[in-house]
């Protein structure tokens, strides 16, 4: 007895493990699909930080103090009781000027060293060589400009004379500056530095010039070349731009594409530098702006006002990331880092430096959807571009044609699906005998056992070159799956109205498969003739020539074959379980009062099977929104907004397949693509819920037979 | 009144006729029809190129303007014939890709000056550099020289292979003073290794026993081989056993928690809020596209997950990431969140299919709801479960999309599994066919000299695939054979 | 069918007299209801149902008998959204007392359902289940315990060659004979039937009546029983229930030659059911 009721208490112990289990089993399913959006959420969310000021940091004198600009943190450059001067540095030169001499150093210090605040002493500094001034300096005049081994130094003489000066600072070039000097420089202007280009940018008169630097054969370097201003505003321009108001400040655009300027009624005006034009609206600014300039590799430029104020912003977009004021600013210059890291201000006796919390600049939610006004662009784009660098230019963030092309990818695959699968559902589940539907039904569901990566791969290399050679054949395709049944259609009904000895149950599948494997090689071999001889040469060529439109080897077309395939099946197996599921006693009673057996279908079992099409739509498309190594495989993958279906385009899924394995961890790039999954996400959620509703609601009325 | 009706019946209107002759019937038929020809079609495309690639082909000696003087030799891969009948061209494979700027080469049909299939060319398949193609004349064999030139093809061919066979047994220093003359079609006399040999023969002399030898042997290194020269050439065995690894590893995890889920659905839930819950949770994690599995998987298993037991047990490795980085356990893992809906939809259909009665009838006799799960109504469910994990192995084998992201490689050195501890290698990454597929299709700089290779893979998957599922169709019949007519509960 | 009728009513007369019989299953104020559906609720059921006799439960369908029978076991649990309340004693155990172990409860109360449910295992597996899911496993008592069970279901020797071949292979009748086989394997107390023949055949339904018979020796049993005929012919009492209420319990031979309730009347000579 005793060891009975063991027994019956480690059997309930059991059964209560088990039901745990079970029960547990039934909450993880729950808690995964919560785990999946919190995580995606979890990663996206940064995104939304906004932009803040963090903490300042105060650097004393010790001698001369410098800061680079380019480099993650400033740092000094100087030793105690080392001859004063004033010391302007770029990221790879500081220039001392001290009793009218300049010194150039190079600035050969690790850069481990530099991210610390640590005085470096002047002698690490390599002296490359000291440059003799005629005359009296304007100390705050001083600005200088390097990029590879040219460096470019202006500075303006009491009486308003600018000089500039141009240097090869390679080991290997001879220390000798070339010199401008430009007698009649007007007082109200601005000029930047450019020395990757070599240029001087002017903004005075109402004019923005640009003026080439060329470098010359050193025997006149020797001798300063002299010239007016007059003169030069006609021979050393390379372009003029005019501009609107006068300046109160000129700074650079982000990467230094841009000019930006602010006039005296504080608005913010954009030049293109490269297509020479200017950009867009111009936009007021909250504050009277003192200084204004822009990170290196970011979109993301700055203002500052005399008091301190500053402000970021975006410049192909309105608003302000950051509106704010420097705490123990005083009345010097502020400027932003090279790398938007932080804000610096040359104090008496420090160098202040504020940090900046700004990692995510350009993912507010109208920079994501909504035309920007990019530079070097006519008008605002919608462009997806995260490897800006690599190329050469800045990074473009916009979603919009990637989701745009997820849709038509989908809508493409829907157009070929719609017809095949509510055919082959209608067929199969109505009028196709039990035995054979029973055989029909499992052949056509095994379309969904291509892996995609198989389908993709052929429409991406077999059907891409065939399309481009056949394409009158493909586009003929669709009239001939229409026009070849109901050819036979008419031929069977003569045939029964001269004899109605023909069977009233024709062999229509086997009839339709001749017809068709015989229209298909008739109209394959006749088509590229009849395609040279109605175009001339190829229909690409022609639909160029003629309307300008562009043909893609792999575009929406490719598309729509491979993702139809994809998606056919199982939107024909939710339709034709429906429609076989309509009980016969229904098409009967239809039958009974006389109606055709597509009149009792059209008029009784399709409405009785709606809701299995809404739903069957839904979850086609959200198949189709989600696929991913067919439009790897074969839609091109660019970035394209254009609805034609000969040009390509690129979707959520390939863009996160193709760079989310590049992508740094938490970097911009890989927030904005799992923002893109989970858009994604939210999407197909969206459909198949509906579509559920749906079944649910079928579920119900064939809960009423 | 009667003679009037009938008279009706026969007068149909114009309309009524149309109508009778059900065209959107027929419409609707050419749907079924296009849908088969659809499958019938992908198959015999991938069928016949693989084919091709396995048989040897006859190769032809063309005499072209294009060419100068000497011709090319090779095999013929296509004919695009043009809009216009002189357009038409034909892309041969000349091989030997170290001696003519590129492999492959466009001729134009209509400059072509004659075309022969010389019985004596050989065709040489290299562990290195692809095929070449041409008129073997001599043979050394460590240092020493053998002439061939009085032999006969076969007896030639029959040298090179007892040749290659012997060179083959020696150190790899000896191996380098073994080489083959061989005369290429533009006339030059080249010394290539003879261990560099894959096999010899000689298309345009073998009769069929010997050309379906040689396309059995193809078959065999095929699937046999690992790959060789940047996976352009060779097997895809790593593949093979990459995917079986991953898929099985996956249905060890998805199967109890699909099992489980499955039977808390149709056997422990009460209706209520968190059973629909549950539902709509299964419902679109069917729905969720296999990419977002794949970011999911990157983003909380390699990184979160991985990375934080990198920092907790392999800390003495980083930076460089044990686990913290794409492998197999968080592919298998990733793969079995995926195909979870699949076995939950398929065990649940069974466990539904399952008699109400021989529940009650176990619970009558004592059995507790474990005892009567585990000894009757799971047993009678073991063929959906099997379904259910057969659809969800197919599913596995066929999706890539989220493998790019959570632990596929393009080429991985070590095995998944190997016989040194701990056998599985859960942290390695591994190869798949699916996505070599994916790779060679679109990293390969010259697409139509691995073509072939790639339809010989995309057969390979999807035979493996539809036999799946086929097997799953078949079991799903026969268990609802077994319980048909019983009454349903539910 | 009548003359069967005869023989079973002259079989089942001698043993059971001049035994007394002691109660076995009492019933108080047994109330029962569905929330998904009105029909089978039941309503203030009391009664005693004497122990090693034959009770059976007549009414019409939806009267309750069934769902009467299902709370002797505590199947009801089984259907969501049915409540009970009132009490249920067994041998002078509440069965609905919370710490009741509801799998022990079942196999001191076996049940056979209307529908013969056999497991689709072998003959010998289907009696050995209720053995084996409590931990006996050993061959021996195994072979000795279901030798006895399918013996005293008068089925050993039509299946003692065949232990092994899927009981989904036996006759219907058979099949319904292996339940309750496999129902006494377990050796219960009271033995539940649910219409255990109304899926049989004439012939096979007499070999169940036969069985019952024998086995009222041993067990306490009840019985649902849509057909009067059968309940007359194998049932000491007989209880009559109509709409979800008990309208009359007492001896068969009473019940339905001078039955007390007019209702009963009406029912027993087929005025309505």
């Amino acid at each position: 007895m005793n060891d009975r009721s063991a027994t019956a208490k480690r059997r309930l112990l059991l059964d209560r493990v088990i039901s745990l289990l079970v029960n547990a089993a039934g909450a993880t399913i729950i808690l995964l699909i919560v785990l999946i959006l919190a995580y995606l959420l979890y990663t996206t969310l940064p995104l939304t930080r906004g932009t803040a000021i963090g903490a300042s940091q105060s650097f004393s004198h010790l001698g001369s103090t410098v800061f680079a600009r380019y480099d993650a943190a400033p740092w000094t450059l100087g030793e105690p009781g080392a001859e004063a001067g004033l010391l302007v540095s770029s990221s790879q030169v500081a220039v001392r000027l001290h009793e009218n001499q300049l010194s150039v150093f190079s600035l050969q210090v690790e850069r481990e060293s530099l991210t610390t605040p640590e005085p470096v002493p002047l002698q690490r500094a390599v002296l490359l060589g000291r440059i003799k001034l005629d005359g009296e300096v304007l100390e705050d005049t001083l600005q200088l400009d390097d990029w590879e081994e040219t460096l470019l130094i202006s500075y303006q003489h009491p009486q308003g004379e600018l000089v500039v000066l141009k240097v090869q600072v390679g080991e290997s070039a001879a220390f000798l500056p070339q010199r401008w000097r430009f007698a009649d420089y007007p007082q109200d202007s601005f000029h930047l530095l450019d020395a990757s280009r070599a240029e001087l940018l002017v903004v005075g008169g109402g004019l923005l010039r640009r003026i080439e630097l060329p470098s010359q054969d050193s025997s006149s370097a020797i001798s300063p070349h002299e010239h007016s201003w007059q003169e030069l505003s006609q021979r050393h321009t390379g372009a003029v731009l005019p501009v609107q108001g006068s300046a109160q400040a000129v700074g650079w655009g982000p990467r230094r594409d841009t000019l930006l300027l602010v006039d005296k009624e504080q608005f913010l005006h954009r030049f293109d530098l490269v297509r020479s034009a200017s950009i867009g609206p111009t936009s007021p600014m909250p504050f009277p702006v003192t200084s204004i300039g822009s990170e290196r590799q970011r979109r993301v430029s700055f203002v500052a006002g005399a008091a301190g104020e500053v402000a970021l912003f975006v410049p192909s977009s309105s608003g302000f990331l950051l509106q704010s004021i420097l705490p123990g600013a005083s009345g010097g210059e502020i400027v932003l880092s090279d790398d938007g890291g932080r804000f610096m201000q040359s104090q008496p006796d420090a160098l202040m430096t504020w940090n900046v919390l700004n990692d995510y600049p350009e993912t507010s939610a109208r920079s994501l959807w909504a035309p920007q006004w990019y530079e070097a662009a006519p008008r605002g784009q919608l462009e997806w571009q995260p490897d800006g660098l690599a190329i050469g230019a800045l990074s473009k963030y916009s979603l919009t044609p990637l989701l745009f092309g997820t849709f038509k990818a989908a809508l493409y695959g829907m157009l070929f699906a719609v017809p095949l699968a509510i055919g082959a559902a209608i067929y199969t589940g109505y009028f196709l005998s039990t035995r054979l539907r029973n055989r029909v039904k499992p052949t056509i569901e095994l379309l969904e056992a291509f892996p995609t990566v198989v389908l993709g791969f052929i429409a991406g290399l077999w059907l891409a070159p065939l399309l481009a050679d056949y394409l009158l054949f493909v586009l003929l395709l669709p009239l001939v799956a229409f026009s070849v049944p109901l050819l036979l259609a008419a031929a069977h009904f003569t045939c029964r109205s001269i004899s109605p000895r023909f069977s009233d149950r024709p062999p229509r599948l086997v009839l339709l498969l001749i017809a068709y494997l015989l229209a298909g090689v008739v109209l394959f071999d006749a088509s590229r003739p009849l395609e040279a001889w109605l175009f001339t040469d190829s229909m690409s060529d022609w639909l160029w020539s003629e309307f300008g439109v562009h043909y893609d080897q792999r575009n929406a077309i490719l598309i729509g074959f491979a993702m139809g395939i994809a998606i056919t099946p199982s939107m024909f197996s939710i339709l034709e379980d429906a429609i076989y599921a309509v009980p016969r006693s229904l098409s009967d009673g239809s039958l009974a009062l006389g109606a055709t057996r597509w009149q009792s279908l059209a008029k009784v079992v399709l409405p009785a099977a709606s809701p299995a099409l809404l739903s069957a739509l839904l979850i086609g498309v959200a198949r189709g929104l989600g696929e991913t190594m067919i439009v790897l495989l074969a839609t091109g993958n660019s970035p394209l907004l254009d609805p034609s279906p000969f040009s390509s385009m690129r979707t959520i899924s390939a863009t996160v397949a193709i760079e989310l394995p590049e992508a740094s961890a938490g970097g911009i790039n890989f927030r904005l693509l799992f923002l893109s999954a989970l858009v994604l996400f939210a999407l197909t959620f969206l459909f198949n819920t509906i579509a559920e509703i749906y079944r649910q609601r079928l579920r119900y009325t064939y809960g009423q037979f | 009144m009667a003679s009037s009706r009938s008279a009706e019946l026969k007068t149909a209107p114009l309309l009524a006729g149309a109508r009778r002759a059900e065209p959107l019937v027929w419409a609707s038929a050419g749907a079924v029809v296009l849908a088969l020809l659809l499958l019938a079609a992908v198959l015999l495309l991938l069928a016949s190129n693989s084919f091709r690639y396995f048989w040897p082909q006859p190769l032809v000696y063309l005499e072209s303007d294009q060419l100068g003087p000497s011709g090319s030799l090779g095999i013929v891969l296509g004919r695009d014939t043009g809009r216009r009948a002189q357009n038409a061209q034909l892309l041969l494979l000349r091989g030997a890709e170290e001696f003519f700027q590129s492999p492959i080469i466009w001729l134009d049909e209509d400059r072509i000056r004659s075309r022969q299939q010389p019985k004596d060319a050989f065709a040489v398949e290299r562990a290195d550099r692809g095929m070449v193609f041409g008129f073997i004349e001599a043979l050394t064999v460590i240092g020493e020289q053998r002439v061939l030139s009085n032999g006969s093809p076969s007896q030639v061919l029959n040298a090179v292979q007892n040749a290659r066979e012997e060179v083959s047994r020696l150190s790899i220093e000896t191996r380098e003073a073994s080489f083959y003359s061989i005369r290429l079609a533009n006339g030059q006399l080249v010394d290539l290794p003879l261990a560099d040999v894959v096999s010899v023969h000689l298309p345009n002399s073998m009769n069929r026993v010997e050309k379906l030898n040689h396309f059995a042997a193809g078959v065999w290194r095929f699937l046999s081989e690992a790959p060789r020269q940047t996976n352009v050439q060779g097997g895809v065995l790593p593949a093979i056993v990459g995917t079986v690894t991953l898929v099985l590893l996956m249905a060890i995890i998805v199967a109890p928690l699909g099992v489980l889920a499955a039977v808390y659905l149709s056997e422990y839930a009460q209706s209520g809020i968190l059973t629909r819950l549950v539902r709509i949770a299964v419902n679109n994690l069917a729905g969720v596209p296999s990419i977002v599995y794949g970011v999911f998987g990157l983003g909380f298993f390699v990184y979160a997950v991985g990375g934080s037991i990198d920092s907790v047990f392999f800390a003495d490795k980083l930076p460089a990431p044990t686990l913290g980085t794409p492998g197999l356990l968080w592919a298998a893992l990733t793969m079995a969140i995926l195909t979870l809906p699949v076995v939950i939809v398929a065990t649940e259909e069974g466990l539904a299919r399952v008699p109400k009665n021989l529940r009650e009838g176990s619970l009558a006799l004592g059995a507790t709801r474990a005892e009567t799960l585990w000894r009757v109504v799971l047993p009678s469910a073991a063929p959906a479960v099997l379904t259910g994990l057969i659809l969800a192995i197919a599913r596995a084998t066929g999706e890539v999309a989220p493998l790019i992201l959570v632990g596929v490689a393009k080429y991985a050195p070590g095995l998944p599994v190997s016989g040194e501890f701990p056998f599985v290698h859960f942290d390695r990454q591994f190869m798949h066919l699916g996505f070599y597929i994916y790779d060679l299709g679109f990293q390969s700089p010259q697409i139509d000299t691995v073509e072939g290779l790639v339809y010989a893979t995309a057969l390979l998957l999807v035979g493996i695939v539809l036999l799946l599922n086929v097997a799953a169709v078949v079991l799903r019949g026969r268990l609802r054979e077994a319980f048909a007519g019983e009454e349903i509960f539910r | 069918m009548s003359r069967y009728s005869i023989n079973v009513r002259a079989l089942k007369r001698a043993p059971s007299r001049g035994r007394d019989p002691g109660v076995s299953l009492r019933v108080e104020d047994l109330n029962l209801s569905y929330t998904r559906s009105q029909s089978d609720a039941l309503h203030d059921i009391s009664l005693a149902i004497p122990s090693r006799q034959v009770t059976a439960f007549i009414g019409p369908s939806g009267c309750g008998k069934s769902s009467l029978l299902r709370c002797f076991n505590r199947m009801n649990e089984l259907i969501e959204g049915c409540t009970v309340t009132g009490r249920v004693w067994l041998d002078n155990e509440d069965i609905y007392a919370p710490q009741v172990d509801v799998a022990a409860l079942r196999r001191r109360v076996g049940m056979v359902f209307q529908n013969p449910n056999p497991f689709p295992k072998s003959v010998y597996e289907n009696v050995a289940f209720g053995l084996r899911i409590q931990g006996q496993n050993k061959k021996r008592i195994l072979d000795e315990e279901i030798e006895k069970a399918l013996r005293a279901a008068a089925l050993w020797d039509e299946v003692k060659d065949r232990m092994d071949a899927n009981a989904l292979t036996l006759s219907g009748g058979q099949q319904q004979r292996l339940v309750i086989a496999r129902a006494i394997a377990v050796q219960p107390e009271v033995l539940l039937l649910d219409e255990p023949a109304s899926a049989l055949d004439p012939i096979s339904t007499l070999r169940i009546e036969e069985l019952i018979y024998e086995l009222k020796t041993r067990y306490t049993i009840v019985i649902v029983t849509h057909n009067m005929q059968q309940a007359a012919r194998v049932s000491d009492m007989t209880a009559f229930m109509n709409l979800g209420r008990l309208v009359e319990f007492g001896e068969t031979d009473t019940l339905f030659t001078n039955p007390r309730e007019s209702q009963t009347e009406d029912y027993i000579t087929g005025r309505y059911g």
